[in-house]
């Protein structure tokens, strides 16, 4: 005898229920369990022609299936929600706030840009994208030492540039007075150089993107200029192989 | 300045570049979506490149007083701990 579900499938008598939207009628009938279905209706009102329904009488469901005979019935599950193509409903989930860069570097990023930094000086095989060979040894560094200082000349021309007389060019040259001489003289460098093509064609020769290029080379040319500029100097650069 | 400064300013951008490349591949992998990664990108780029030169020459270049252009960043053996302390400091301005 199978009197529940579990009962039904563990003797075997899955036959015995029936197949359909409601296989658990008999199970419901047996102990008066009301069916768990929500039903809604656009009209409460029957077509006179559906008098012998066999619906709910709302529902106006005609046992012969004639137009108008039940078409105004429509059954939907409340829980979920209407899917809108045109307007989609606002997501429930909070979206995160946009945490600010200096923020999270100083927080929970710090540990990743450690580990970035870590990893950046010592790639040995670096991830496709990184740079696999030095930039320097594909293209001839010293075209681009050649360019710049080509481009230092220009400007430094009739007035002499040293990290002395670095205010009184800046000044000429018209950057803003917030900006240190030295990154003024840098910033305009590039600037020209970028407008000789000297870093597009470096970066067409290495991959690496002409913005990068040129902002490195003005942070170095700055840096130079400012602090290590007398420093540089005494160093002797080594031929490099394929340079 | 004389052309062999800019020749020593060229490879050390170069160093900044091949630097900076690989931490930022690294970065941004690791970057949560509620952080704008083109901000985070440029204000690497710009702490990068406004590093000190002398942090991007190897003691041994520095003891021969002899660059060498072939060598790459892992080869260098640069300072770790000072090039990061500037790193983290230049991104946690605001």
């Amino acid at each position: 005898m199978c009197s529940t579900p579990c009962e039904f499938l563990k003797n075997g008598c899955r036959s015995k229920l029936r197949v359909g939207r409601d296989r658990f009628s008999r199970y419901r009938r047996r102990y008066g369990i009301p069916r768990y279905r929500s039903y809604s209706y656009r009209s409460s009102t029957c077509d006179e022609r559906c008098w012998n329904a066999t619906s709910p009488p709302s529902a106006c469901q005609c046992s012969c299936g004639g137009a108008n005979h039940g078409g105004r019935y429509r059954r939907y599950h409340e829980q979920y929600p209407r899917r809108n193509f045109a307007h989609p409903a606002p997501s429930m989930t909070p979206q995160p706030r946009e945490t600010p860069v200096s923020d999270y570097f100083k927080s929970v990023g710090k540990a990743a840009l450690t580990s970035a930094v870590v990893y950046g000086l010592s790639a040995a095989a670096p991830p496709i994208g990184a740079v696999l060979i030095p930039a320097y040894t594909l293209y001839n560094y010293s075209k681009l030492g050649y360019g710049l200082f080509k481009v230092y000349r220009e400007i430094s021309e009739g007035e002499k540039v040293s990290p002395n007389s670095m205010s009184k060019i800046s000044g000429q040259l018209g950057e803003v007075a917030t900006q240190s001489s030295s990154d003024a003289i840098a910033s305009t460098l590039i600037t020209k150089a970028s407008q000789s093509g000297l870093f597009k064609e470096m970066a067409e020769k290495t991959g690496i993107q002409e913005g990068v290029l040129a902002e490195m080379t003005r942070g170095s040319t700055s840096s130079a200029l400012s602090a290590s500029g007398g420093e540089l100097a005494k160093f002797a650069i080594m031929k490099a192989v394929g340079a | 300045m004389e052309q062999k400064q800019f020749d020593i300013i060229s490879i050390i951008a170069s160093r900044k570049a091949e630097f900076y490349i690989n931490v930022r591949n690294k970065l941004l992998e690791t970057l949560p979506s509620n952080v704008d990664k083109k901000k985070a990108r440029t204000q690497l780029r710009r702490v990068i490149a406004d590093l000190d030169n002398r942090l991007f020459i190897s003691e041994e270049e520095k003891a021969s007083n002899m660059i060498k252009p072939g060598l790459s960043i892992a080869q260098l053996k640069l300072d770790t701990k000072a090039i990061l302390d500037q790193i983290i400091k230049g991104m946690t301005e605001t």
